[in-house]
């Protein structure tokens, strides 16, 4: 009667041993999950993950990558088996913008031209969870047609808790030598916050928008530049700003970023929601055309609206010959053409950010046809190494990590680039280490510490596979949906770390 | 109120200018908004023109009021000339204007609606076939007709069976008549092309061309379940329409009957329109307006079940009323 008990206790004993040693496992184990995999079908090549509700999850197919006209909308089971397939019902005669699940509920942004009124109105439309339109759609914004520009592209976002939407365009100004920022936001999809228009001293042409964004109170930021007077040669040619609009005191507030030796090449900024502040970082050289070398911090508070941090630094040479490949006589030897995929606030103040070196190289070749020599233009796009920063809250590094890779693609479809995933505990990297169909989907997950490691996620055995890293979406804080292509079928798969 | 539109007096034309009117008073009395994205060259210069001349939105409301009207008794002419339907009325035309005033945008000047013009001239034409001693003057008219309404909307393109087809029934089976109905078809778009590419302007008409190459004629129709009340109505009405003419098809001369038929294949075409267009099945609707005004008017000439027809047009009316001035959008 006694013996039993006496192994009760010792199986009780394991058991909470092997929950001891299996826990610091768990933490970096992925769980991969599968959809059905689908013949393209009418080139529908181009995909665009909308987001999960409980009701699903919703993603959007079009031919082109601008997911304006054409559209088709999907619904997917939380087993990612598809549930609908249907072309976007618009109910106007239009452009789509955007589509945005907004408080759980799915909304299509749409702008069309209004022939009655003539202008340009901006609509939102409500559909229910069975891809129907509910009602009809209500105009949230309209602007003179005269103020258009066709070519640039209205931008629609959600805040981070998505309950709010934000709407930001460039029209052209009155005068010729001047341009508007129009800066809109809603509670919900249609109950506008605010509405206004700002001028700016130049052009559309050369106003260049960097980043938009709102932040949970809907307040919103624009990151952009445009020229400014001065000697060439001397200081930077462009004005760099972020334009920070607060609505509960109608200001607009503008924050010149760069300065003296201050020649910006890139830049990007984050709303930290928790501690309430906006942080700009970005890459710069000291001189016109030379190596870029040096890196910029700011920070700015939402609640005082003042400059918490303005901080800038050449890079350690130690660290740059960490980051960039060995040394040679044809590559600059600094960050030239490191682009900012991803800044990800910390919540004590500081940065993770991400950067991927990107390159567009033309290739002019000759080839004859029917005896004539003709020549040919392709186009390669290459994405390599991906440094990774950590900046403290004072604007010293932390740590740098990089990922190594060599990706070249030759047009707009690529499986080239990253998809950059940040959770609790880790920032994730994913991409394809070879773009044939030799390739393995890789991980390359990096803790706050500073602790890296890489591995093969998707190891390509029994089948063919390649993420498309553009086309990804966090669906929560540990699981992102992305769209893969499986055996040249379009699969969708489910990781969550 | 049905017995006056069932004859073809005087009297039942001015009551049914009078009742056209009544029925698109809405463009004059509430904004409408009407959105319409990339039209073509020839559609652009018309709302240009429409912006710049009558930029107001009863000025619209008036032009289409007037274009519909017209067209309305065209369709009355070719109803009662052809013997479409086996009596002369103004009701074709009354459930043209009616069919083509149900939605609040319907009620603007639309690429749409002036190209139905075409597409009316184009049935029209198509009448002569059977008599005709040389159809190939119809067949050449009805290309260029189609051809016409093509500059205006693209989607009219759907339209080119359609005229093979009837040719097909209405004559014989000709490869000469395919072909230059084919080949009218692309003169006016020859002509256009060739004014454009003078002045340098050609680029709008290639993108154009290019889109509706490309675009998808499936779309979804994009009705919402409000919207789609009138149908619950009208549906029933054209299905009875149709068994009506099923039972009584041999009792008709032949060219009545290849008419009608040539009515009947046309609206699986209006019904493509609908889910071609890119602009909402609203504007769409005066392409399907055409086989379904004479399938209507075929069904209300008949005097019996008086009190039914008679709450069925009340029910329109009534629908109509609040899709104008009570619905959202």
């Amino acid at each position: 009667m006694i013996k039993p008990n006496i192994i009760n206790l010792r199986s009780v004993f394991y058991l909470i041993m092997a929950l001891f040693i299996l826990k610091p496992l768990e933490g970096n184990t992925q769980a991969i999950e599968w959809g059905s995999p689908q013949k393209i079908k009418n080139k529908n090549l181009f995909t665009q993950i909308i987001g999960e509700t409980s009701n699903g999850l919703y993603l959007l197919r079009c031919k082109n990558s601008d997911f304006s006209a054409e559209v088709i909308i999907e619904k997917y089971k939380s087993n990612l088996s598809q549930e609908l397939s249907i072309s976007l019902p618009l109910a106007v005669n239009g452009l789509v913008e955007r589509v945005l699940l907004v408080n759980n509920e799915l909304f299509v942004f749409i702008s069309a031209k209004n022939v009655s009124t003539n202008t340009i109105d901006i609509l939102a439309q409500k559909m229910d969870e069975n891809l129907k339109n509910v009602g009809g759609p209500s105009v949230i914004c309209s602007f003179p047609v005269a103020g258009y520009l066709e070519r640039r592209k209205i931008q629609v976002k959600t805040n981070a808790a998505k309950t709010m939407v934000g709407i930001m365009f460039l029209t052209k100004g009155t005068e010729a030598n001047e341009s508007k920022l129009n800066l809109y936001a809603y509670q919900g999809a249609t109950q506008q916050i605010f509405g206004r228009q700002f001028s700016l001293e130049s052009t559309h042409k050369e106003v260049f928008l960097t980043a938009f964004d709102i932040d949970n109170e809907g307040n919103a930021y624009v990151l952009l530049d445009y020229p400014k007077t001065v000697e060439k040669g001397s200081v930077d040619s462009r004005a760099f700003f972020l334009y920070a609009y607060y609505p509960d005191l109608d200001k607009m507030f503008a924050y010149e970023l760069g300065g003296q030796d201050q020649f910006i090449e890139e830049l990007g900024f984050t709303v930290n929601n928790f501690n309430k502040t906006i942080a700009v970082f970005g890459f710069y050289s000291v001189a016109e055309g030379k190596d870029v070398n040096g890196y910029f911090y700011n920070r700015y508070s939402i609640i005082t609206k003042e400059t918490l941090l303005r901080f800038q630094s050449l890079v350690q040479p130690e660290i740059l010959e960490k980051l960039l490949p060995p040394k040679s006589e044809k590559f600059p030897q600094g960050l030239d053409n490191f682009y900012i995929r991803k800044i990800i606030p910390r919540s004590d103040g500081g940065i993770m950010v991400a950067a991927e070196k990107y390159t567009r190289v033309e290739q002019r070749y000759n080839y004859y046809l029917n005896n004539m020599p003709m020549e040919g233009v392709r186009v390669i796009f290459n994405y390599d190494d991906v440094v990774l920063w950590s900046v403290n809250s004072d604007g010293s590094i932390h740590f740098t990590d990089v990922v190594r890779k060599k990706q070249s693609a030759v047009g707009e479809i690529g499986n080239a680039g990253v998809a950059i995933i940040p959770t609790q505990d880790f920032v994730h990297i994913l991409y394809n280490s070879d773009l044939d169909s030799d390739g393995n989907v890789m991980l390359h997950s990096i803790n706050y510490q500073g602790r890296a490691e890489e591995k093969v996620l998707i190891k390509n055995t029994s089948f063919n596979i390649s993420l498309v890293p553009s086309e990804f979406r966090q669906v929560s804080a540990n699981s992102l949906v992305a769209s893969t292509i499986r055996d040249k079928l379009f699969t969708l798969v489910r990781i969550k770390f | 109120m049905l017995n006056l539109f069932r004859t073809n007096t005087l009297s039942a034309l001015i009551a049914f200018l009078i009742f056209s009117i009544l029925i698109r008073l809405t463009g004059f009395i509430i904004d409408i908004p009407l959105y319409i994205q990339s039209p073509t060259p020839a559609a652009q210069f018309v709302l240009n023109w429409m912006h710049q001349y009558a930029p107001l939105g009863w000025q619209s409301a008036l032009v289409a009021a007037l274009l519909v009207i017209l067209q309305a008794f065209f369709i009355n002419f070719i109803s009662n000339s052809q013997q479409v339907i086996f009596k002369d009325s103004v009701l074709p035309g009354l459930f043209f204007v009616l069919l083509n005033s149900i939605y609040a945008p319907q009620q603007l000047l639309t690429p749409q609606l002036i190209a139905n013009t075409f597409l009316i001239l184009l049935v029209f034409r198509l009448c002569f076939l059977y008599e005709s001693p040389n159809p190939i003057f119809p067949v050449i008219d009805a290309g260029i007709l189609l051809g016409l309404g093509l500059l205006f909307d693209p989607d009219l393109i759907l339209y080119l069976p359609f005229i093979l087809l009837s040719i097909i029934y209405m004559t014989k089976f000709n490869v000469r008549y395919l072909l230059v109905a084919i080949l009218s078809i692309g003169v006016p778009l020859y002509f256009l092309a060739a004014f454009l590419y003078v002045n340098g302007n050609i680029s709008n008409l290639l993108e154009a061309l290019y889109y509706t190459i490309d675009k998808s004629y499936f779309k979804s129709l994009g009705i919402t379940l409000e919207k789609g009340y009138i149908w619950f109505v009208i549906l029933p009405i054209l299905t009875f329409s149709a068994l009506q003419i099923q039972t009584n098809f041999f009792r008709n001369k032949v060219k009545t009957r290849r008419l009608q038929l040539m009515i009947i294949i046309m609206v699986p075409f209006g019904f493509l329109s609908l889910l071609a267009g890119d602009y909402g099945f609203e504007l769409a609707l005066p392409y399907l307006s055409i086989p379904l005004s004479f399938l209507m008017a075929n069904y209300f000439v008949r005097t019996s079940w008086k009190w039914i027809k008679e709450i069925s047009l009340f029910l329109i009316l009534a629908a109509i009323v609040y899709y104008q001035y009570l619905m959202k959008n």
